[in-house]
């Protein structure tokens, strides 16, 4: 590449600052020139991988010349069918950044001074374990929180997962609460998986909604899929705050006002209930909508019917006989033979009237006229009708496709039930052309990971006294992370409530730049004891760190990519390799050894050898192991439908869902216990317009942020000069009638105010966002300057500073609001100063033509 | 003889500027410098009632290209296939071309060597596409001979019947082509 035209004395020149040579420890410049590598060593070798900048995971060709790097293309036999988006390019560029972490280092200075000492593996290893050992003998194991980045290939994140529970670690700051594990959590307590994130059908499909999802947000192949769709005339739903590339291909768009979708979901359901097209059969059939409800609000068992009764039986009338039926949730079958249990009305049994659970949640989302949500919405009443009729109308056999910018409410268990019933109840589970409920890969997933035995005595034991282990007691009880995890961790590091965390251990994750209330995070975690981070470069939370690790780039070491987010198939059934294109730079491992040697140390049975034994054990489903998959490259499971009739859900092969009595959840006591109520409800976001009316006065624009890049994922390549020039500043996009009323001009800094806080970012004036809503770019930092600039500047241009950790959250997984309220003016200062604003700074980032490997 | 050129159907771009970086990984790109670029064409009208398409801007492979006429040096040249290119040595970096381009194709990189889209010729000599064509997200470039009807280029061409674009044409005849179904063509 043209970069490598640079010459090592320029480079160097250029690179003089510390910042650029990543580690700011003495050896940096020695270890990079030693990295030269021998010229003319092999011939070219051409190796399928996985591209692994995002979750799109495209299958991707490297061309490696001379032991280095030099090409990537996409692979045209798998699903991507050899396309591949601008970041795959970076890859090279993030391999051998001049920035990369390239050898275990210990802090020498004040935290976030930038002074560093090399050390070796061995110290580091055995100052990472004597600390984490120090704070669980002192405070206990749940004193330390662990932490992780959005994982992709998803071992990481297990390993991780693995050896802190196990240890007794029960709180993390994320990824999950800002990614999809809410809505996760939730379908599995719904019916036992995941369809929002587990695909759809998109080749036989008749209708696709995407839900504040981009095509392009990951795995931008799923537009070839919609485009063919399109053009066989299946037309597109797009709800989103926003004109982008997605809404602007749409048949119907829904310029949704932020945090109000739920609005939109209840009114698609009382449309569905209030026409009759819903799937009767399949609620009757397959969901506990037939159920009879009690007056506290639980379902009625034979239990509370008679001495003695089984809690397991459920209570239903039959629609002819109107004679009291039970469903044994063990048995998996009905008292009567030839039951038709109701699914409406109310029943009289015993003298005592009961309606359904079907008829409340009738009842209950009867008020949601489209009239209503398209008044709460903002969107205009004529495309919700036509949206909504269009969906009914094609189901079953419509898809519905969802992106993670909706989890971010108070509300995400709501809208997630809420989803789960417009599809369904439509009749579109496990149809052709609609959602496949639970994906079927040919291996044993990374999931198995964690959950397989053994569980050591500290993981039993925080388990079962969360009011002792888990920062957030009483709450966010349907999730995966049982110790809480989000602002309920900040909360306790900054208040000491309910205990004050002592240390932490996180990989590949930066919360400082990630969560809300950046400030408040970094105040949190200046208190700790002990800090370790594991890191391809020195994100502001390593800058704080005691020890940093070098991980090696994904695409220098082995993995199987599987299938996530909610692609169509055949995505959504492939698994992949990952294999290296080249050796780890410096002497960075990979980040999974890493926790193998780490749990070790800490004393925790891995059941497991190493990444290699796992893979090899979770292969034997495929009939091969990691060696034989290497020749094969990928493997897509066959697509199968209806799976909920054949027995293809459940372990014990019963028609079913995964459920304990085999039932859709149409109606949840878990959520009744744990969150707004066993119905969806809406709940109105706060800091909104209609939440916070006075506050509105004072901030008149609502702030969202998060949208996907095209460049960037999250917090990551922001050391890639390919992607900084094409993307070179954080942008904010303000509509030109709201430009015109702030005196706000487009490519000009602008200031934007919370009553929280504020930050800076360049004006975008377009008429893609509503006058009243502004969308900033997030997770923006600059490796470029200093550590000791406010730790490369993580909070000069972050959104996550305008929002306040201290509002109210989803009661049964913990997520909130990351939008709000603001005001917005220009600003007279320009671009933050130290960060890079023209293309040729951003040549020092360039790999060196011979070193860096 | 051949006419290479690639037909953009606008329909499907996404605007990811995927072919951007595509172009700089091929042909050594230098920083700061495009060969190729997407524009964002919208959106326009009062939101929610907005229209939006991207458009793919580089060297059009005209007919009878400018940049060859002014050319002092004979640097620029154009190859009986269609393909007009430069060669590097005998570029003094006078910018004439760059002033001649109608649609600013052009520029100067680092050595003061005028730059453009090659069409990757270095890839058709040896039988491949373009590196921006295979890897689109969209598949929205249609690279071929439109001398040949049995092109890939020329059937999308006819297939898209009177919804086919052209940059302005003030006699030098550009040969890529922008296909646009559903939106008006604003240029």
């Amino acid at each position: 590449m043209k970069g490598e035209g640079i010459s090592r004395r320029s480079f160097l020149k250029a690179a003089s600052s510390a910042a650029i040579l990543g580690s700011g420890a003495a050896g940096a410049e020695e270890l990079l020139a030693s990295d030269k590598l021998p010229q003319n060593e092999g011939e070219k070798e051409i190796i399928p991988s996985a591209c692994r900048q995002c979750y799109g995971r495209c299958a991707i060709y490297g061309t490696v010349k001379n032991g280095r790097l030099v090409k990537i293309e996409g692979n045209p036999e798998l699903y991507n069918e050899g396309t591949v988006c601008s970041r795959a390019f970076s890859i090279p560029q993030t391999m051998y950044s001049p920035m990369r972490i390239r050898y275990p280092m210990k802090r020498v200075g004040k935290r976030g001074e930038g002074k560093w000492k090399r050390i070796s593996w061995e110290e580091a290893m055995t100052e990472i374990a004597g600390n984490l050992k120090k704070v669980k003998d002192k405070y206990g194991p749940h004193t330390i929180i662990h932490n992780n980045g959005t994982g992709r290939d998803q071992l990481n994140i297990y390993a991780l997962q693995y050896v802190f529970w196990n240890y007794g670690s029960t709180s993390c700051f994320g990824v999950g609460n800002l990614c999809k594990i809410g809505h996760d959590a939730v379908s599995r307590e719904i019916y036992g998986g995941a369809c929002q994130w587990s695909g759809w059908d998109g080749q036989k499909t008749k209708c696709i909604i995407m839900w504040g999802r981009q095509i392009k947000a990951f795995g931008y192949y799923d537009w070839l899929t919609v485009k063919r769709a399109k053009e066989r005339g299946v037309k597109l739903i797009v709800v989103d705050p926003r004109f982008n590339s997605t809404s602007c291909k749409a048949d119907v768009w829904l310029p949704v006002r932020p945090g109000s979708d739920m609005a939109l979901a209840l009114a698609f359901i009382n449309v569905m209930i209030r026409t009759k097209r819903y799937d009767a059969e399949f609620i009757r059939k397959w969901t506990n909508g037939p159920f009879l409800v009690k007056e506290d609000g639980f379902l009625l068992r034979e239990s509370d019917l008679k001495k003695g009764g089984s809690e397991k039986k459920m209570a239903a009338a039959d629609e002819k006989t109107g004679r009291l039926i039970f469903w044994d949730g063990e048995t998996l079958s009905w008292s009567e033979e030839n039951a038709v249990p109701a699914i409406r009305g109310k029943h009289k049994i015993n003298g005592k009237t009961y309606p359904t659970s079907f008829e409340i949640l009738a009842e209950s989302v009867s008020e949601w006229t489209v009239e209503k949500a398209a008044e709460l919405t903002w969107v205009p009443k004529d495309r919700i009708e036509t949206a909504i009729n269009l969906y009914l109308d094609n189901s079953p056999g419509a898809s519905f496709c969802r992106g993670q910018k909706t989890e971010f409410t108070p509300n995400t268990s709501g809208l997630s039930h809420a989803f789960n019933l417009l599809m369904a109840l439509s009749g579109n589970f496990e149809a052709e052309g609609g959602q496949n409920c639970i994906r079927e890969t040919p291996h044993a997933s990374p999931v198995a990971f964690v959950m397989y035995p053994p569980k050591s005595a500290a993981w039993e034991y925080s388990l079962k006294n969360p009011d002792k282990t888990s920062v957030s007691p009483g709450t966010q009880k349907i999730s995966g992370e049982f110790g809480g995890w989000g602002a309920a961790v900040t909360n306790a590091m900054v208040t000491g409530k309910p205990f004050q965390p002592r240390a932490y251990f996180g990989a590949h994750c930066d919360p400082i730049l990630g969560l809300e209330d950046s400030k408040k995070v970094l105040e949190g975690m200046l208190k700790m004891d002990f800090i370790a981070n594991v890191n391809l470069f020195m994100s502001p939370a390593c800058e704080i760190s005691d020890i940093v690790l070098p991980a090696s780039h994904p695409n220098e070491v082995d993995r199987i990519e599987y299938p996530q987010t909610g692609h169509p198939f055949p995505a959504t059934q492939t698994i992949l390799i990952r294999q290296p294109f080249g050796k780890p730079a410096g002497e960075c491992r990979d980040d999974i050894d890493i926790l193998f040697d780490l749990g070790r140390r800490l004393g925790v049975d891995m059941h497991w050898k190493d990444t290699k034994d796992f893979y090899d054990w979770s292969l034997k489903k495929a009939g091969t192991d990691f060696e034989g998959f290497r020749k094969k490259v990928y493997i897509t499971a066959p697509i199968h439908y209806k799976k909920h009739e054949t027995g293809r859900l459940r372990k014990d092969k019963k028609p079913g869902f995964p459920t304990p009595d085999g039932k859709f959840n149409l109606y949840s006591e878990a959520l009744k216990k744990y969150g707004w109520g066993p119905v969806p409800k809406y709940v109105e976001v706060p800091n909104s317009p209609y939440s916070e009316p006075e506050l509105y006065k004072k901030y008149p624009l609502i702030f969202i942020s998060g949208a996907r890049s095209d460049q960037y994922f999250h917090s990551e390549y922001r050391q890639s000069p390919y992607m900084r020039e094409l993307h070179s500043f954080p942008r904010v996009q303000v509509n030109p009638e709201t430009a015109a009323k702030y005196g706000i001009k487009d490519g000009e800094w602008i200031y934007i105010e919370s009553s929280h806080g504020k930050c800076t970012q360049m004006a975008e004036v377009t008429a893609a966002v509503h006058p009243g809503v502004i969308h900033m770019d997030h997770d923006w930092w600059f490796p470029e300057k200093e550590a000791s600039d406010e730790l490369h500047g993580c909070f000069v241009c972050n959104p996550n500073v305008l929002v306040s950790n201290e509002q109210i959250h989803d009661p049964a997984i913990g997520t909130s609001s990351f939008g709000g309220l603001c005001r917005i003016y220009p600003s007279k200062d320009g671009a933050p100063a130290g960060i890079y604003t023209e293309p040729e700074q951003m040549k020092a980032m360039l790999p060196v033509k011979d070193g860096g490997k | 003889m051949a006419r290479y050129a690639m037909v953009f159907d606008l329909d499907g771009c996404l605007g990811c500027k995927s072919c951007m970086i595509a172009c700089k990984q091929e042909n050594n790109v230098d920083i700061g410098i495009y060969w190729n670029k997407i524009r964002t064409v919208g959106p326009n009208g009062k939101y929610p009632d907005l229209e939006m398409y991207y458009m793919p801007e580089l060297c059009q492979e005209c007919e009878n290209p400018p940049c060859v006429e002014v050319c002092p040096t004979g640097a620029s040249y154009k190859r009986k296939d269609g393909i007009t290119l430069i060669e590097n040595d005998k570029c003094i970096g006078c910018e004439s071309c760059i002033d001649a381009c109608p649609y600013g194709a052009r520029s100067m990189n680092s050595e003061n060597i005028a730059v453009k889209c090659n069409l990757c010729a270095q890839k058709i000599d040896g039988g491949e596409k373009p590196a921006c064509v295979d890897i689109c997200p969209a598949k929205c470039r249609i690279f071929g001979d439109l001398d040949d009807p049995k092109s890939e280029a020329s059937i999308a061409l006819k297939k898209a019947g009177k919804n086919v674009y052209r940059l302005p044409d003030s006699g030098n005849k550009p040969s890529m082509a922008y296909v646009l179904t559903t939106l008006k063509w604003r240029m």
